[in-house]
């Protein structure tokens, strides 16, 4: 017996094994406001004359325009209350994760588990009945699941009866809410091509914040008419576009009072998690939450 | 729920976790296949 699906869920990855800061963004929204969504987004991309819009493929003004064109989309929307976007974003030098032999991919897994579970329940109402599309070009590829099954201990094999039948899809609607889970990409969904954009926005804020601060301080109009040639360290000019899609986002966020912060935390980060654009930096919950390992063979 | 119940619960959810979920967000497979696969195994 299945559900009828109420909400739709597009979520991404950024830099899920490279540098010091990774993230997963989402962005959600309930099924009924999908199409008129992935229109607008469409349509604000063929405006800027962007077929598909990446992030990593950010270093010019004609994605800059699509980028920032989808950033006041994002926040508009959220005020509206009808959308939300959600960033796990986690620090590979905190205690959790500076570990020897740390599985990313592992770790990856863990977090897309923290991202539904703390947003799909929380977030939304409780009785919703949720579709999530994940990228098609997910990193997460652990094997067959006949190995994972079979490298559970013997112990566990009771506990294997907990996802018989219809208690393994009991279970995926206990712990999310969740009826169906399929994959999609992103050329075709416009919104996963937002999920993408605040997922690298999120670790660019981090990996460039001090960067960001002087940019700032160099472009301000008063600073250029007494100094011309303090620039330290020239930005690059994929980076310089980057930095003024961070500047229009930020500024859009606090006209509209989203509770978004730039300056607080090094970084985008949303103190209060209820807010609809939320970024969140994962925090070590307890000193044995430790990122998972590679098995030794 | 007594102790014994809480932990098969907690390993249970570590396997859905760490094994079921990995492979649906990959696409590895689908809802209905999982359950397809589970059954076939006897689980």
């Amino acid at each position: 017996m299945s559900s009828t699906i109420t909400h739709i869920g597009f979520a991404d990855e950024s830099h899920w094994n490279t540098g010091r800061f990774r993230s997963l963004g989402m962005v959600t929204l309930p099924l009924n406001c999908l199409e008129i969504m992935e229109s607008e987004v469409r349509w604000l991309l063929s405006k800027s004359q962007v077929r598909e819009f990446k992030w990593k493929n950010l270093d010019g003004a004609k994605e800059r325009f699509a980028a920032e064109k989808l950033c006041l989309f994002a926040v508009e929307k959220a005020c509206t209350g009808q959308f939300r976007v959600d960033v796990l974003v986690w620090d590979v030098e905190d205690s959790r994760h500076k570990i020897a032999g740390r599985d990313d991919i592992a770790n990856l897994g863990r977090m897309y588990y923290h991202l539904f579970r703390n947003v799909l329940r929380a977030r939304w109402p409780n009785d919703a009945v949720w579709m999530l599309c994940p990228d098609e070009h997910t990193a997460l590829d652990w094997g067959t699941l006949h190995d994972c099954l079979d490298n559970v201990s013997a112990g566990v094999e009771v506990e294997r009866s907990l996802f018989t039948g219809g208690q393994f899809r009991i279970q995926l609607r206990q712990e999310f809410g969740i009826e169906e889970i399929q994959p999609v990409s992103s050329e075709a969904q416009p919104l996963l091509q937002l999920a993408d954009l605040f997922a690298g926005l999120a670790v660019f804020s981090r990996e460039k914040f001090n960067s960001y601060k002087e940019w700032l301080r160099n472009t301000s109009p008063q600073l250029s008419l007494f100094n011309d040639d303090n620039v330290s360290n020239n930005p690059s000019h994929s980076s310089r576009e980057r930095f003024q899609v961070l500047k229009k986002f930020y500024y859009y966020c606090k006209n509209k009072k989203l509770g978004v912060s730039l300056e607080n935390n090094y970084g985008l980060w949303t103190p209060n998690p209820v807010n609809p654009i939320n970024f969140w930096m994962y925090e070590p919950q307890h000193p044995e939450d430790k990122a998972p390992q590679k098995k030794k063979r | 729920m007594t102790n014994t119940e809480v932990t098969k619960l907690a390993i249970a959810q570590t396997v859905f976790r760490d094994t079921l979920l990995p492979k649906l967000i990959s696409g590895e497979i689908r809802v209905k296949d999982a359950e397809k696969f589970l059954k076939e195994r006897g689980l």
